[in-house]
């Protein structure tokens, strides 16, 4: 399976999907940029469940930016479950989270995350994270094949 | 009845030892007085004894005489006559002896009369005989008369009517005493078996009564345990149910931080996001007016998240668990600054930093208790050339104080009163930004670790920041 270089981000408020895009955009970040609204959705996406049946056999997003705080299922349990399975065990997993708490960060790190990114207040400061984050790990990062064992 | 009063216990073992030595006194006394009886009785005994004694020493007296004149008459021997002359010295001292030995009874000096009287008869006619028979006359008549012998019997009859008498009132007298000695022994063995019961029976009752009141003290103690026990028991669930309830609590304010922290945020960052969107994308038909007052609305955004954050860090002071390890406050404040200088490049601050500053304390809560101290000193210093930054420690009563000082504008001490509440600011946000929960961070800080914070200022004279740090002694 091929890099599909998609973006997947997992985030229920509409006003952060609609910044987050616009911050992709011009930071020329230009990957799509595929939203589920929360972890439930964010799983069935990986996994080709449910809604996302269609998906069984489309390849892994390249990137995905979780939150934390979701609806039904939360950022820590999703990222627990990513890291349960052999097929997304490698998939690099940012958290973007408004949290800064230790105790959010301990728990992140704990299951596996990428990297800890805290979503700054000032939009300005927001592209330069999107842009850092999508040279960083569309570009310069490398990462194994899925389903590969380690 | 408890023992708990000592006077009453004390009289009660008191009668304990004082009646039993009592009774026995008592016994002792009775039984010294009949014992005494007894020996009376047993003397008495032996006085008759001995005045029968000296009845038979009479008689074999009065028989010497008379068998030494019947020897002399017979034969004419002159060596008959010997007893009869012995017996006849020695009769005078044995009556007086036995009329003493005779002593207290009733008819000793009519006894004593007629023994004497007879006597002196009987020599009369044993004297005419001896005479009669020196002279040659005729004594044999005048023994054939029976005279002399009828003399002797008569006195031989009134020693046996004594001897009978005496006899009579000794035998009297040991019925006596051996009843007396009866009397002693049964008396005795029934006193002390009285006694005796009667002490076992106090003794009993008394140790019952000691019993009972030890017992009641003992219930009364077993009450009192138990009530401890109880009241302590109740502390303890009272102490549990507090600490339930603080537990409960700070979740709670922990899950409102944590809300804060990011339900409050993004809303704000929507703001400031939709603002710059605004300005990017319809930027070109906005007024002058119209961009200013968007870069308002982006500044009040972004405040208002520095505010978050800050009330968010004042929050988590309070709650985060406080650590006790070996901090270098030196070695923290040199890498503050170098961050502060990092920041604002252009700066042109001396810094100072006394070294070896090493403390017992929470490394996280110092580092931003020297963060908001630096932070200020850096802030206030910005509008003066020649900028002066130190850390250094005094030691004063054994106590030791670290100051952060600067020679920045300082402020005017008599608005200090409500430095370290929150929202209180010594400047006009024209002059110096800032949200005014810096020094009740650090106050918090200070007070968990169980020290003090005092500041000196005035206005352009720079300010100094001096606070303590109590370590924990062990």
């Amino acid at each position: 399976m091929s890099s599909s270089r998609i973006i997947l981000l997992v985030e229920d408020n509409p006003d952060d999907v609609d910044l987050t895009q616009r911050a992709f955009q011009r930071a020329g970040v230009t990957h799509p940029l595929e939203v589920v609204e929360d972890g439930m959705d964010a799983l069935d996406y990986l996994f080709g469940r449910g809604v996302f049946s269609h998906r069984r056999h489309e390849p892994l997003p390249s990137l995905v930016l979780l939150d934390l705080k979701l609806p039904r299922l939360g950022g820590h349990e999703v990222l627990r479950q990513i890291r349960a399975d052999p097929r997304t065990r490698f998939l690099p997993v940012v958290i973007l989270t408004s949290s800064d708490e230790e105790k959010d960060l301990v728990e992140s790190y704990s299951h596996g995350c990428n990297s800890y990114v805290r979503k700054p207040v000032s939009y300005n400061e927001f592209v330069e994270a999107a842009r850092q984050l999508g040279v960083y790990w569309l570009e310069l990062n490398r990462s194994p094949l899925p389903g590969v064992s380690g | 009845m408890p023992l708990t009063d000592p006077l009453r216990f004390r009289r009660l073992l008191l009668r304990a030892i004082l009646l039993p030595v009592g009774l026995l006194l008592v016994l002792a006394g009775i039984l010294l007085g009949t014992v005494n009886g007894l020996i009376q009785a047993q003397e008495k005994a032996r006085h008759y004894q001995e005045a029968i004694t000296r009845l038979e020493q009479v008689r074999q007296l009065f028989i010497d005489r008379e068998t030494g004149l019947r020897g002399y008459l017979l034969t004419g021997e002159p060596a008959f006559l010997e007893p009869y002359h012995a017996a006849g010295q020695q009769l005078p001292r044995a009556l007086e002896e036995l009329e003493r030995g005779l002593a207290g009874a009733p008819g000793q000096g009519t006894w004593m009369e007629e023994v004497r009287g007879r006597w002196r008869e009987w020599e009369r006619v044993a004297d005419a005989q001896l005479s009669l028979f020196r002279q040659g006359g005729d004594w044999l008549s005048l023994v054939r008369s029976g005279a002399a012998k009828a003399r002797m019997d008569a006195l031989r009859s009134t020693l046996d009517t004594i001897r009978a008498e005496e006899l009579r009132r000794a035998t009297r007298q040991g019925l006596e005493a051996e009843r007396a000695g009866r009397t002693v022994l049964i008396a005795g063995g029934l006193w002390t078996l009285a006694v005796g019961g009667l002490l076992a029976w106090l003794s009993r009752r008394q140790l019952l009564t000691l019993a009972r009141g030890y017992d009641a003290s003992l219930a009364q103690v077993h009450a009192q345990a138990d009530a401890l026990r109880a009241s302590e028991a109740r502390l303890e669930s009272r102490v549990a149910w507090r600490t339930l309830e603080l537990t409960a609590a700070n979740k709670e304010l922990e899950s409102f931080s944590y809300s804060v922290s990011h339900d409050l945020r993004s809303p704000l960052r929507a703001i400031d996001g939709f603002a710059q969107a605004l300005r990017e994308d319809e930027g070109e038909r906005l007024s002058a007016e119209g961009l200013r007052l968007l870069t308002r609305l982006q500044g009040a955004a972004t405040r208002m998240g520095q505010l978050i954050d800050d009330l968010l860090q004042l929050s988590r002071v309070t709650r985060a668990e406080l650590r006790r390890e070996p901090v270098d406050l030196s070695a923290i404040a040199t890498s503050v600054l170098q961050e502060l200088r990092q920041r604002e490049s252009g700066r042109d601050v001396t810094c100072s930093v006394q070294s070896g500053l090493s403390v017992r304390g929470d490394p996280r809560l110092l580092r931003v208790l020297l963060e908001n101290l630096l932070g200020n000193a850096w802030k206030f210093t910005s509008k003066r050339s020649g900028a002066h930054i130190e850390l250094f420690a005094e030691t004063a009563d054994g106590v030791t104080h670290y100051a952060v000082r600067d020679n920045g504008v300082g402020f005017d001490m008599a608005y200090a009163g409500k430095l370290f509440s929150p929202f209180q600011r010594m400047h006009k946000p024209s002059e110096f930004p800032g949200t005014g929960i810096g020094l009740a961070t650090v106050q918090r800080i200070v007070h968990r670790h169980g020290g003090d914070i005092s500041a000196q200022a005035a206005p352009g004279g720079g300010a100094t920041f001096r606070f303590t740090l109590q370590e924990a002694r062990a």
